[in-house]
């Protein structure tokens, strides 16, 4: 209590007390992430469906989701295809696009909206735009197809042109966040490197391998690691576009999630498979930096 | 490539890029019956509000405007109570130096790296049992204690001067005027920003509006939009659901267009600190 009443009010000589400043913040956080945390942290050795009374099950949930449960890993796989397919991608077209904004020309600011906006959009508005421009009776899509001569696929009833479909429309809705991050990481770069570069004899392709990819090795760090973390996390497309199907093919760990906690209301296993879900991030995570690591090292 | 010439390609490839955003918009003054017609006509003709007017008569029980007025009030109370909770404790972290300090700091900061659906499942518990369930605070309590907000602002105020606070607690300046009147102007741009930033999320959010409303009077626009999936077909009634996905997207484009120093900065601010 001595110590309390101390931390509240010895502060007051040095412009008074900083209790007030710090309790509205604290004590969202502990309501909303703190007891969170903990809460579900527990639930996930329990069998709850909200209703009854919890029953403790130990490392039940856990052994169920990791060696009998083969729909886990089904999204498991599904999680990790995607985020191996779109991390690269959103790593190098939104860089073509910053490099192609990243000079002065007349409407460049009609040209920053029509590549960086749609990034801002609610999800459910481009993936209600797409999945009409996808239909098979009227979409445009399709239209063009035919009137081209071409078979249009059946988008979203196959698995691999479903998958192509996530993973075209999850690039036209997040290059722009990239490109913008990229952009400003570009306006950094000292002009004088590229004069230095060209009085050395470096044309425009050598001075882009050796004085702005260097000088974007962190922020390319950042956006793989963002970018992989967030793709982990894809729940609004599958829910719009597919609804995991077909035949579960494109249900994803988050999406799994949902059917799990909020459609079957097992709240203990859905709790279970949030923390194995960080778990995969965590790893994924440590083993990404690891190899950026050394390969800055390798490339000093 | 002459000046012209690059302008020309960037337009045009901005265009493309585009296209489905102009699409829609063209489709969402086209009569319902002209939407799947073929040859395709990019330009409406004859055209008509017929699909706006639809939407905001509330059509089929989704009601659009309702939905787009609890999307405004949530996301702005959201960003509002961000800033408010945030920018005192920021300013604490980074100044006052007590007991725990750091550990209670870094512990904060670690939560950034959990992804957010790990939340999910206990705070609809939490939320639950607060009887909060369908309703609005629902939507706009738990999101108002990011670490990210802290974090930024934290990494703003340490650049202001030690100097500057001496001097004006000399001049017999409370820490609460200090920070009103002086390091809130100091930091306003990192404000604005992370505000737009919070706003433009909570906007955004569709997964966890999609867990606790189900009451259709207290949807946010995502919400009501995903809705319309089920509610009207593409075959017959594009024009509508066009006209409804347009009331999600203009708001977003014209504060684009007027704040994109801004909300460009904002992104920025991730990774320059």
């Amino acid at each position: 209590m001595r110590r309390i009443s101390g931390w509240l009010v010895r502060r007051r000589r040095e412009g008074g007390p900083i209790a007030p400043f710090l309790l509205p913040y604290l004590s969202f956080f502990s309501v909303f992430i703190a007891a969170p945390l903990i809460m579900g942290f527990l639930l996930s050795f329990y069998k709850w469906d909200l209703l009854s009374a919890p029953k403790f099950l130990g490392f039940g949930n856990y052994l169920y989701l990791l060696f009998r449960d083969s729909k886990f890993w089904t999204a498991v796989r599904n999680t990790f295809v995607f985020a191996g397919i779109s991390t690269p991608l959103l790593l190098v077209v939104p860089l073509l696009f910053a490099i192609a904004l990243n000079r002065d020309f007349r409407g460049r600011l009609w040209a920053m909206i029509g590549l960086i906006a749609p990034s801002f959009f609610p999800s459910a508005a481009v993936l209600l735009v797409w999945s009409w421009m996808l239909d098979v009776k009227v979409g445009i899509i399709n239209y063009y197809f035919q009137r081209w001569g071409l078979q249009p696929p059946a988008w979203l009833s196959d698995p691999t042109t479903t998958w192509l479909i996530i993973i075209g429309v999850t690039l036209w809705w997040s290059s722009g966040f990239n490109t913008i991050l990229y952009l400003s990481a570009l306006q950094k770069i000292p002009k004088e490197q590229y004069e230095a570069a060209a009085l050395d004899g470096a044309g425009s392709w050598a001075q882009f391998w050796h004085v702005t990819i260097p000088w974007l090795r962190n922020v390319m760090v950042f956006i793989s690691t963002m970018q992989v973390l967030s793709s982990f996390m894809i729940f609004d497309q599958i829910y719009i576009l597919t609804g995991g199907g077909p035949y579960g093919q494109t249900r994803t760990v988050v999406y799994y999630l949902y059917e799990t906690g909020f459609q079957r209301f097992q709240m203990g296993r859905a709790s279970a498979m949030s923390w194995l879900l960080f778990g995969f991030i965590a790893v994924f995570a440590i083993a990404q930096l690891e190899v950026m690591a050394k390969r800055v090292r390798a490339a000093e | 490539m002459s000046s012209f010439l690059y302008s020309l390609f960037m337009c045009i490839l901005a265009l493309f890029w585009f296209l489905p955003i102009l699409w829609m918009f063209s489709t969402s003054f086209k009569p319902n019956q002209m939407a799947a017609s073929y040859p395709i006509r990019w330009i409406p003709s004859p055209w008509t509000w017929e699909n706006y007017v639809t939407v905001v008569k509330v059509g089929r029980g989704i009601d659009i405007p309702k939905a787009f007025s609890n999307s405004v009030i949530v996301s702005t109370l959201v960003a509002i109570g961000v800033l408010l909770t945030a920018t005192p404790a920021a300013y604490i972290f980074a100044r006052v130096k007590f007991r725990g300090r750091d550990i209670l700091f870094w512990a904060i900061v670690a939560t950034l790296a959990l992804p957010v659906q790990m939340f999910y499942v206990p705070v609809y518990i939490i939320v639950d049992r607060m009887g909060l369930l369908d309703t609005l605070p629902a939507l706009i309590l738990p999101p108002i204690s990011p670490a990210l907000g802290v974090f930024l602002l934290r990494q703003f105020m340490l650049s202001i001067p030690g100097e500057l606070e001496d001097a004006a607690r000399i001049d017999g300046c409370s820490r609460l005027r200090f920070l009103v009147s002086i390091a809130v102007p100091l930091v306003k741009p990192a404000l604005v920003s992370l505000g737009l930033i919070t706003f433009l999320s909570s906007w955004n959010n569709l997964m966890w509006p999609l867990l606790v409303i189900r009451t259709p009077s207290k949807m946010t626009l995502p919400l009501a939009l995903a809705r319309f999936q089920g509610t009207y077909h593409f075959v017959f009634e594009a024009g509508t659901i066009m006209a409804g996905v347009t009331f999600a997207i203009m708001p977003v484009i014209v504060l684009f267009a007027f704040l994109h120093t801004w909300i460009i900065r904002g992104v920025s601010l991730s990774i320059e600190k």
